[in-house]
């Protein structure tokens, strides 16, 4: 076939052929057709034409076989795995500027992801950071207040209230203990001030004493050259895998690893839980997980670990000019 | 008899404090204010031993208020009251004359032991980490940090005065411009104790 030829001028091509070899079958060939059609003449007519349509339908069926490839192709594409573009083999034309557009919308679609998603994180940490002053601000004032009040009534009450108004003061002092850990765990403050290596071991500790899960951790000492978008994904997804550890998979032990290998920052959680249904995404925060580590153009692994439990890792390569300062 | 005012933007916390102040044989609540403002009359009116005065007043600075307070003569001893357990605002407290930090998390028995402290003329501020020192050197003009050295030692304004041979409007002057290179981000938010 023509390289260059569109598939246009293909199938132009094609049916003109056949045309002329048809026509000068019959001009060479000793069929007639007569002006009262015979039932033999009409056999070799009928003959003729399912011959003619064969070859036509097999011709044809080579030329768009591109398009029909491409489409299987665009079929299979996975926004989840940005960066991969389809290739057709053996383009026509018509295909090859089909698949730079699909290429083209390719790198539109993931810039319009990124940077939404982007978007929507930078909306929802700022909203998470509204959320934690209030509760501290507003409402942990109150508490605060009424805490202190139930401290001063506590010691002019009759007799026979004293259980009450101490079960009260019990109530408000575990309020304002809920009430600040739920304000710390929505703003990592350690984050911001002290660099990621500092608010992961907080962050260990933190859920030590909540939950009861042991946290060991094992943490690389420099990751200040990590720009704070990529911190505070690796801060976040260490916080949901142990925060599922301890709660949907009733793990007792955790490690907590952060290395740095070959200019890239792996982070790894791993438990000794019941281990991780991949079907059960939504509750367990693992959409939310996926998208972070896209976003920085991280690679995350969930997988299941002997005898039991669940593994998680993120990789993500470092910037470039840190690379020298590694020891 | 420890005369005790209260200095609070926020109902609840005023409320409670004058309860739970009440309540402590010793000390007396002689008032609330919401800032600065209801402050000033309170303290003509009563002469108070401590100001109880919140770190963050809406609106206002509380380190502000604490250096004015303290250049009252004679000052009242300040306890500086903070929903904010971090160590880095002890610095500025000191700075600004501070007698006292107390987080507001803490039972209200070491409140009253703090405020009994800073009356006797005793501070109750907690130490001072080596870290946190530098962090503060780092932020201050070097000409200012034997300032900080004494404030931190608890030398009085006189003898700072004498020992560095500077006028009184010289430390004033001073210690104003290392308030304003320690001064906390503009929205205290940390959260972690």
């Amino acid at each position: 076939m023509l390289p260059a030829m569109t598939l246009f001028w293909r199938v132009v091509a094609i049916n003109t052929g056949l045309l002329l070899v048809a026509t000068l079958a019959l001009v060479l060939s000793p069929a007639t057709v007569s002006a009262s059609l015979t039932i033999a003449e009409l056999a070799v007519l009928a003959v003729g034409i399912v011959v003619v349509t064969a070859v036509n339908v097999l011709l044809l069926r080579r030329v768009f076989g591109p398009l029909e490839r491409l489409a299987s192709v665009m079929r299979r594409v996975d926004l989840t795995q940005p960066g991969r573009r389809i290739t057709v083999e053996r383009p026509v034309a018509e295909v090859a500027d089909l698949t730079r557009a699909f290429n083209d919308m390719l790198d539109r679609l993931e810039r319009e992801r990124l940077s939404s998603g982007r978007r929507a994180l930078a909306a929802q940490e700022r909203e998470r950071r509204r959320l934690a002053r209030e509760l501290h601000d507003e409402l942990g004032q109150v508490l605060t207040g009424v805490g202190l009040q139930l401290d001063g009534l506590a010691r002019s009450v009759p007799a026979e209230l004293e259980e009450v108004v101490g079960q009260a003061q019990l109530a408000i002092r575990q309020g304002i203990g809920d009430l600040r850990e739920i304000a710390r765990g929505l703003r990592p403050g350690a984050l911001e001030d002290f660099g990621l290596r500092s608010a992961l071991i907080t962050l260990a500790s933190g859920v030590e004493e909540r939950s009861g899960l042991r946290v060991r951790h094992q943490l690389c000492a420099e990751t200040s050259s990590l720009p704070p978008e990529q911190s505070l994904a690796v801060y976040r997804i260490a916080q949901e895998s142990l925060t599922n550890a301890a709660r949907h998979a009733l793990a007792n032990q955790a490690e907590l690893t952060l290395e740095r290998c070959d200019g890239r920052l792996a982070l790894r959680i791993r438990d000794d839980g019941t281990g991780f249904d991949p079907r059960a995404g939504a509750g367990t925060g693992l959409d939310g997980m996926r998208e972070r580590a896209l976003l920085i153009r991280a690679r995350l692994t969930v997988a299941p670990v002997e005898p039991h439990g669940t593994e998680v890792r993120l990789e993500l390569p470092l910037p470039t000019q840190s690379n020298g300062a590694t020891p | 008899m420890i005369r005790v005012a209260v200095v609070d933007d926020h109902h609840a916390v005023r409320l409670g404090l004058h309860t739970a102040l009440r309540s402590e044989p010793g000390l007396v609540p002689v008032g609330t204010a919401a800032g600065a403002a209801e402050l000033e009359p309170l303290l003509y009116r009563t002469a108070p031993d401590v100001v109880l005065l919140d770190y963050y007043l809406d609106g206002e600075d509380g380190l502000t208020l604490c250096r004015e307070l303290k250049s009252a003569v004679p000052a009242p001893a300040v306890v500086l009251y903070s929903a904010y357990a971090d160590p880095s605002m002890l610095v500025p407290a000191i700075v600004a004359g501070a007698d006292g930090v107390v987080h507001k998390g803490v039972p209200a028995l070491q409140l009253f032991e703090a405020i009994r402290q800073v009356a006797r003329g005793a501070s109750a501020l907690p130490p001072i980490s080596a870290a946190l020192r530098k962090a503060a050197a780092l932020a201050l003009d070097p000409e200012d940090l034997p300032i900080l050295s004494m404030l931190i030692d608890h030398t009085a304004p006189a003898d700072i005065m004498d020992t560095l041979q500077i006028e009184r409007h010289e430390l004033n002057r001073r210690v104003q411009r290392m308030l304003t290179a320690l001064r906390p981000a503009a929205q205290p938010l940390r959260l972690d104790a």
